[in-house]
């Protein structure tokens, strides 16, 4: 029996609603996909044009001692992996955005693979604005351009007179100052060179006695528990150490490595070829196969290995020059 | 066939019109990302490619022995390992081109050990990737020889960076 008080739904009304809600979510489903994709599309796009803009930083060409910030519209985490294979190994850049349009989304873009950069940062660097500067590695000859990536302030006490104490307070770096009285803000790294004797440093800086090599000790949190973390650096590998975390450094370094050794092989047929041809002499095959066996002992932030290759490559360096034609530009007055 | 039949009926072939609507639409809209994205890659691969041709020359494992820019030693070039360095650059191709050289080379002749300045192609790279473009700039491709005493010789050259086209 019929209730003649009840509302009647009819079958079309019914049909509708259902199909129309089908198609509401789908359309829903649809523009949230959207959203993801375009927020996946632009970091992964973002990360890319990290790679593209630090391009012209990797030989002298670009190598400003203080160049512009990398400024973004929005607040950005940019993930930095190092990978160290067989090859020359890799950096993979990966970008999440943080504020903007895309606030509050999970997840960040795709990977950019950087295969001939050396980028030293924090694994993580969260920012809208990206500093940066370079400096040239060279054991003797250039292996290639560092590149020193933060989004953090740092100060730098204890300066002793030198290469580093010149390039601090010659160069005004937003970034990066240095404190003759040792006192630093709260916002700010301290990095206390050997001149600073108080115990209140973020990170500590000991060079040897030849002012080209020593050890950078960074504290570093390890489940709750600070922890001290040694690497040993040589030449301007001293900003790398302070710039990055251990773990990209070591991993950097070793790629460095990796590459100078495949530039020894360059010069040594390059000395062969010279040299046996008659074209110009050149330093001796031998100085240079001595240089490469040396550079296949180092490992991981090794100081004494480090040393050695150092020491090898200052002799390398002045057999170089007195060569007819030497192979490199000169390095080092010793 | 009842009225209400047919009411259905159109409202069935309206709701699927409207779904193949949605359909098409998303399509549309997502044949249009597409191209834009493979636009931008290929846009990002050309900026990256030119400013590899710009800078390359200044690689310590091209460069000339001498403190100069924009000078390739092309005795480094014949005793690189092409094949390490195949992965190191994310371009398609890296060709170095002598233009202009005294005796005048009219054909493309790839340089090898045995050919030897007598040449004009060095080909460091190429990963035989299709769909690729070029960029380039011009640099001294120098070499040493030894005429009674050690001499450079420069020639005028071309650096030729071949890049991926997403279509």
């Amino acid at each position: 029996m019929r209730s003649k008080k009840g509302f009647e739904f009819s079958f079309s009304w019914i049909f509708a609603i259902i199909v129309g809600a089908m198609i509401i979510s789908l359309a829903v489903f649809a523009a949230v996909r959207a959203v993801n994709v375009g927020k996946t599309a632009t970091e992964t796009s973002l990360a890319k044009q990290f790679t593209v803009i630090l391009e012209p930083f990797e030989t002298k060409l670009a190598s400003s001692k203080n160049p512009a910030p990398l400024e973004l519209n929005d607040e950005v985490i940019f993930f930095n992996k190092c990978i160290n294979d067989s090859g020359f190994g890799s950096q993979k850049i990966k970008v999440s955005l943080k504020s903007g349009f895309y606030k509050g989304q999970e997840g960040e873009g795709y990977e950019v693979t950087a295969l001939n950069k050396y980028i030293f940062s924090d694994a993580n660097e969260t920012g809208k604005k990206f500093y940066y500067f370079t400096k040239s590695f060279n054991m003797p000859f250039k292996v290639a351009n560092l590149i020193f990536m933060t989004t953090k302030k740092y100060c730098f006490v204890g300066l002793e007179e030198g290469a580093i104490k010149d390039e601090v307070e010659n160069v005004k770096r937003e970034y990066l100052r240095y404190d003759s009285t040792g006192k630093c803000k709260d916002d700010e790294i301290k990095v206390s060179f050997p001149l600073y004797s108080g115990t209140d440093w973020d990170i500590k800086v000991d060079p040897n006695s030849d002012e080209l090599s020593g050890i950078v000790t960074k504290k570093i949190k390890e489940g709750g528990v600070l922890k001290d973390v040694k690497l040993a650096y040589s030449d301007n590998l001293v900003f790398a150490a302070i710039f990055s975390s251990p773990s990209i450094y070591e991993c950097n370094v070793n790629r460095l490595f990796n590459r100078m050794k495949e530039q020894t092989l360059i010069y040594i047929k390059e000395s062969d070829y010279l040299n046996g041809n008659n074209k110009c002499n050149v330093l001796s095959e031998s100085n240079l196969i001595d240089f490469y066996n040396s550079i296949g002992t180092y490992q991981n932030s090794d100081a004494n290995n480090m040393n050695l290759v150092l020491q090898k490559a200052l002799k390398l360096d002045d057999d170089n020059i007195y060569a007819s034609c030497p192979l490199w530009p000169r390095w080092r007055n010793t | 066939m009842k009225r209400g039949q047919l009411k259905i009926q159109q409202m069935a072939f309206m709701i699927i019109a409207v779904f193949v609507f949605f359909v098409l639409a998303g399509m549309f809209f997502l044949v249009l990302q597409t191209r834009s994205l493979s636009q931008d890659v290929t846009r990002q691969n050309e900026e990256q490619a030119a400013l590899i041709a710009e800078v390359i020359a200044n690689y310590p494992e091209f460069s000339c022995e001498e403190d100069t820019s924009y000078c390739v030693s092309t005795d480094k070039i014949m005793v690189l390992n092409a094949t390490r360095y195949k992965n190191l650059f994310p371009v398609s191709a890296i060709k170095f081109i002598v233009l202009y050289s005294s005796p005048k080379i009219t054909d493309e002749v790839v340089c090898n050990m045995s050919n030897y300045p007598n040449c004009n192609v060095f080909k460091v790279m190429d990963k035989k990737q299709a769909d690729t473009s070029s960029v380039g700039t011009y640099v001294s491709l120098c070499r040493w020889e030894n005429n009674g005493y050690p001499q450079r010789v420069c020639n005028l050259g071309r650096i030729s960076i071949e890049y991926q086209v997403k279509s």
